[in-house]
């Protein structure tokens, strides 16, 4: 035993050393082209001469650093290996950009300069924190309200046999009709705007939580219900303690893509009807033709979106510590 | 009075193509603290018995009396062990026994509850895996921890159905082992379902032989107990009894090949 101990502990440490040996003599491709990557950037936006409609670049290059900021904390947290890629992307993509403003081939309302969009962070920064609050305000209570009606509704109805078989086939047909289709008619009709959007985003979630949770518990292991009735557990027991854990992953593994088709449609309904709020942004300076501020609005959204998605990312992680 | 009787137990399952009987006035009693094998051939009803004392299925015909009180409903005076591994997945080891005691009326503080839970984890070997989900378990852990589990929530009465079934052997003689030992100590009641001649042999104080969904045999074992693995080889006694269960199971083969050729 205490031989198997030692062999074993010995085992690890030679693979630690094998492993740190492979990491001195492994070059990282990945990371090396991203830092010079970024290096080019930084050095082009300082150094090359600007055509005078080019404001402060001091915003681009804060972007800038607070990519390699990010990427290097990911990098040596060694959690993922495709994150130098995916920084490496968008240098490149930065870098283009900007080269090609500089070309002078670009045209200067369509394709405005990089400095310039990152400088609208700096400047309308009042505004975006506003519309940040506005669409999260919004989306919170949707999702909220859509999730936790989908998941106990969807426990009780796919409890009772009778009644799953009545809703399955409907929730099926419902769930699949983008509520994109009918979000104009819903801003339309509802008294504000803010209880349309609501209304639309609570509609993109709860159905296909719903029937994910109904089928779900329509199939929980008889094993699993066969063990929890023998030690007599009542209804709510069962309900609650029983079947909700059981079927839970399944909701919060869904959780990204509900959050995703939330976001649709907010930001859909936001273009049409709202006074505030993200997609209204990006809608209103496109209604002006001031594409600064249209491509800044979308860049914005696509931080933002990243975000929640590491953020539900990190939940999915500590809520589901368990595995069949 | 016996600890459990069974009176005439007749049990018909029914379904949307028709009915199947599978037990048909089914006779035993069980004595407080006795260790009773119930053993018999793939289908005889040995599943169908155990779901009636747990409450599952209700009985066509005939009763089954706990304590001279007719069983109706599951029951925290009962504690069972499936074959298939019955732990719930989103709790762990320690998450499963407590949640087992709670069922039972065991109050406490979660900390204190959870050193219960500690203490018969322990009782099973597993002082070292307190705080795995069932998904990090072998087989043979996962039965320990509903041995554990049933210990822990106090029942009065063990029904176990084949639950070392799916386990390698070395570890199925050490839980054998284990079970004769814990059962001894803590005076329970034990049913335990059984196709394994050996496992019968070395637990049981009664090996009752279940066929053709009725009671055909009940033997004693008279073999002096604690006994293990080594002490029965070479056992006149353990031959014998080993001999007849043999030729009972045997005799069902040859029975059924007689059918066979007559019906050729
Ligand atoms: N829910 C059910 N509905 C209909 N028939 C069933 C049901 N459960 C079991 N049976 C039938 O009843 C008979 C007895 O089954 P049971 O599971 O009690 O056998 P067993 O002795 O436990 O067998 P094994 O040793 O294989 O576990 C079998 O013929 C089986 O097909
Ligand atoms: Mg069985």
């Amino acid at each position: 035993m205490a031989e198997y101990v030692l062999t074993e502990k010995n085992a690890v440490l030679s693979d630690a050393v094998n492993a740190s040996a492979k990491r001195t003599l492994h070059i990282p491709f990945g990371a090396v082209t991203a830092n010079v990557l970024f290096a080019s950037l930084a050095a082009v936006i300082l150094t090359a001469p600007k055509p005078g409609n080019v404001q402060s670049p001091a915003a681009f290059l804060t972007a800038a650093a607070a990519i390699e900021l990010i990427f290097l904390i990911v990098y040596f947290k060694g959690k993922k290996k495709s994150t130098a890629d995916i920084v490496s992307l968008i240098y490149a993509f930065l870098l283009a950009w900007e080269l090609f403003n500089l070309s002078g081939l670009a045209h200067p309302v369509l394709v405005p300069p990089p400095e310039n969009v990152f400088n609208i962070f700096y400047v309308n920064r009042a505004d975006m924190f506003e519309g940040l609050l506005a669409s999260m305000s919004i989306l919170l209570q949707g999702m909220g309200l859509a999730l936790f009606f989908g998941i106990i509704g969807g426990l009780l109805v796919g409890y009772v046999q009778r009644l799953r078989e009545i809703f399955l086939p409907v929730t099926k047909v419902i769930s699949t009709i983008p509520p994109l289709v009918y979000t104009p008619y819903v801003v339309a009709v509802m008294p504000t705007f803010r209880a349309a959007s609501v209304f639309v985003i609570f509609s993109a979630v709860f159905w296909p939580t719903f029937m994910a949770m109904i089928a779900r518990v329509g199939s929980v292991d008889e094993k699993i219900i066969d063990s929890a009735r023998v030690m007599k557990v009542d209804l709510p027991t069962m309900l609650f303690k029983v079947i909700l854990p059981y079927s839970l992953p399944e909701v919060i593994a869904r959780l990204s893509f509900s959050f995703t088709s939330a976001m649709l449609c907010l930001t859909g309904a936001e273009m049409l009807g709202a006074s505030a709020g993200l997609g209204y942004f990006v809608k209103k300076f496109s209604d002006y033709a001031d594409y600064t501020r249209v491509i800044a609005g979308i860049i914005y959204i696509a931080v933002i979106i990243t975000v929640l998605n590491v953020l539900i990312d990190l939940l999915q992680k500590k809520v589901i510590k368990w595995k069949y | 009075m016996p600890h459990i009787e069974i009176k005439d137990l007749t049990l018909e399952y029914t379904d949307a193509n028709g009915g199947f009987t599978a037990l048909d006035g089914v006779n035993m009693a069980v004595e407080q603290g006795e260790f009773v094998c119930v053993i018999g051939p793939s289908g005889c009803g040995k599943s169908s018995l155990l779901s009636v004392l747990e409450g599952l299925n209700k009985p066509t015909r005939g009763e089954v009396l706990i304590n001279g009180e007719e069983v109706t409903s599951p029951g925290t005076d009962r504690g069972v062990v499936f074959q298939h591994y019955s732990l719930f997945p989103w709790l762990s080891a320690t998450g499963n026994i407590v949640f087992a005691m709670k069922r039972s009326g065991i109050s406490g503080k979660r900390k204190e509850l959870s050193a219960i839970a500690h203490e018969y984890l322990d009782k099973v070997g597993l002082s070292d895996s307190y705080d795995k989900y069932p998904s990090q378990l072998s087989g043979g852990m996962k039965q320990r921890v509903a041995i554990a589990r049933v210990l822990a929530a106090n029942a009065e009465i063990f029904l176990m159905d084949e639950p070392f079934g799916a386990i390698d052997p070395k570890n199925r003689t050490e839980l054998q082992e284990l079970i004769a030992m814990l059962a001894a100590e803590e005076k329970k009641t034990v049913l335990f379902v059984t196709h394994d001649i050996d496992e019968a042999i070395l637990l049981a104080d009664r090996i009752i032989y279940i066929d053709d969904k009725r009671v055909k045999a009940d033997i004693t074992v008279e073999i002096q107990k604690p006994r293990t693995r080594a002490s029965l080889v070479g056992d006149p006694k353990y031959n014998e009894l080993h001999g007849k269960l043999m030729k009972l199971f045997y005799q069902n083969v040859a029975d059924n090949i007689g059918g066979e050729e007559v019906v050729l």
